[in-house]
């Protein structure tokens, strides 16, 4: 009988035991969200972005050299001629502006980073030509710059301006570049990501930002700015500024990951703002391009 | 009087020129970036010392890659150190860093290790400078994959 009880004693332990097992997989670190980066030549104003690449040789080198040290360490990047391909196919482009055209293939590749790669003119001297490039990364939504780099060619003797972007060093010029944007990340990773959050107010709502708001009786706008020092990533936000209309938060960081170490992103805490206005009874719509949240109050 | 002068000045120049063999024996922490062209790599000179020259080659290596990993090396590709917060992540990695550098797992990064100059004796010591090139790529891509550092991006 002792025995019995001793038996069923240790099996009930067991079922327990792999009862809380079989929760284990719930708690498992998720692998992180990477950002989406994507490589685009720079455009001077009157230069199309459709036909550059196309026809400059020199920038397609560029443009790929970046991507390859991309490559190196293995990262996959938003592929801009595929991008760019696919959008004009799909007559996606409403302005011909050539500006235009860059910003709505930004937005809608949904890249949160961008490099520019420029390639300036052929630098001549006496004791030989040089290439040069200027890299600038990004961050889409802040437009807070990630990292920069100017780098340059050996001198060489020849005027094959491709020949001489592709003598720029990998190592030297790229790898600088890219550890740079790593500590940048590396800095998103303890402090959180940056993302913009716009609010505004329909036209014909009862609401404005001065509205004062129940049961605090305080104006929207602070009620607002309360809630993000609240609920931004160690209360790191910045406002741009207010209007009775609208209040701009041009920076607010968000973590990667949420207490269950699942990742958070913008969509979240879009749906976070949503539910707080809710419950104080404002209705309100959301949109997300790009990190950047919009709201606008019914 | 002036022969006790000369016998003085004679026994100072020669504590001095004591003092500074010492100080050779123990200026062994250069660890400096060379120019280099070869793609994926990084060359650093660096100085050892030790009782022989095998050893002082190893502490001369050792050093190279502890100034890659955990400090960085001015005036090179890595100015920032592989590695950002070095206790934390030696305390979390322990085997790992056992096998690096005890086991010689190291070596396996090096393309070249030469000395540079002659090896010089000093006292009961050799100290030696020495040309150490490392395969920058490979080393990232090993320390990535054994979890010590993280990928590129967040």
């Amino acid at each position: 009988m002792k025995i019995n009880i001793f038996l069923l004693m240790v099996l009930s332990l067991t079922d327990i035991c792999s009862k809380g097992q079989s929760v284990l997989p719930n708690s498992k670190a998720y692998s992180t969200a990477q950002p989406k980066i994507m490589v685009i030549p720079f455009t001077k104003e009157g230069e199309d972005i459709r036909t550059i690449l196309e026809a400059d040789f020199n920038r397609r080198i560029a443009v790929t050299k970046m991507k390859e040290a991309f490559d190196n360490r293995s990262f996959t990047t938003v592929d801009f001629s595929a991008k760019l391909k696919s959008a004009l196919d799909d007559g996606i482009f409403i302005s011909t502006s050539q500006s235009d055209i860059k910003s709505q293939l930004i937005e809608l590749s949904g890249a949160d980073i961008y490099v520019e790669v420029e390639v300036p003119e052929m630098i001549k001297t006496s004791s030989g030509n040089l290439a040069r490039l200027i890299l600038t990364g990004y961050d889409a939504s802040t437009a807070n710059s990630l990292s920069n780099k100017v780098c340059e060619s050996p001198k060489f003797n020849t005027t094959d301006y491709g020949a001489l972007v592709n003598r720029i060093s990998m190592t030297q010029c790229f790898e600088e570049f890219l550890n740079t944007m790593q500590n940048k990340f590396s800095e998103v990773v303890v402090n959180g990501r940056s993302i913009k959050i716009n609010f505004s107010i329909q036209q014909g709502s009862k609401y404005n930002l001065s509205t004062e708001i129940e049961p605090d009786g305080l104006p929207l706008s602070d009620i607002l700015e309360m809630w993000m020092s609240d609920n931004s990533y160690k209360n790191s936000y910045h406002v741009q500024g207010t209007t009775s209309v609208r209040m701009l938060f041009d920076d607010v960081k968000i973590p990667l990951k949420d207490e269950a170490d699942r990742n958070y992103n913008p969509n979240k805490f879009a749906l976070k703002i949503f539910q707080f206005l809710k419950s104080r009874k404002i209705d309100s719509i959301k949109d997300i391009k790009n990190g950047t949240i919009f709201i606008t109050i019914k | 009087m002036k022969q006790n002068k000369k016998i003085l000045l004679y026994i100072f120049f020669w504590i001095a020129i004591g003092c500074s063999t010492n100080k050779l024996s123990t200026l062994s922490t250069q660890v400096i970036a060379l120019p280099n062209n070869e793609e994926g790599t990084i060359l650093i000179r660096s100085s050892g010392h030790g009782s022989n020259e095998s050893e002082a080659v190893k502490v001369a290596e050792k050093k190279a890659f502890t100034a890659l990993l955990f400090y960085g090396l001015p005036s090179s590709i890595q100015t920032t150190p592989l590695i950002e917060i070095e206790s934390h992540t030696k305390k979390k990695n322990i085997s790992f860093f056992d096998s690096f550098f005890e086991n010689n797992d190291y070596k396996y990064f090096m393309v070249s290790s030469a000395t540079y100059n002659n090896s010089q004796r000093a006292g009961k010591y050799i100290h030696l400078n020495r040309d150490i090139k490392i395969n920058i790529r490979s080393l990232r891509y090993h320390l990535e994959k054994n979890g010590i550092i993280r990928k590129f991006g967040y």
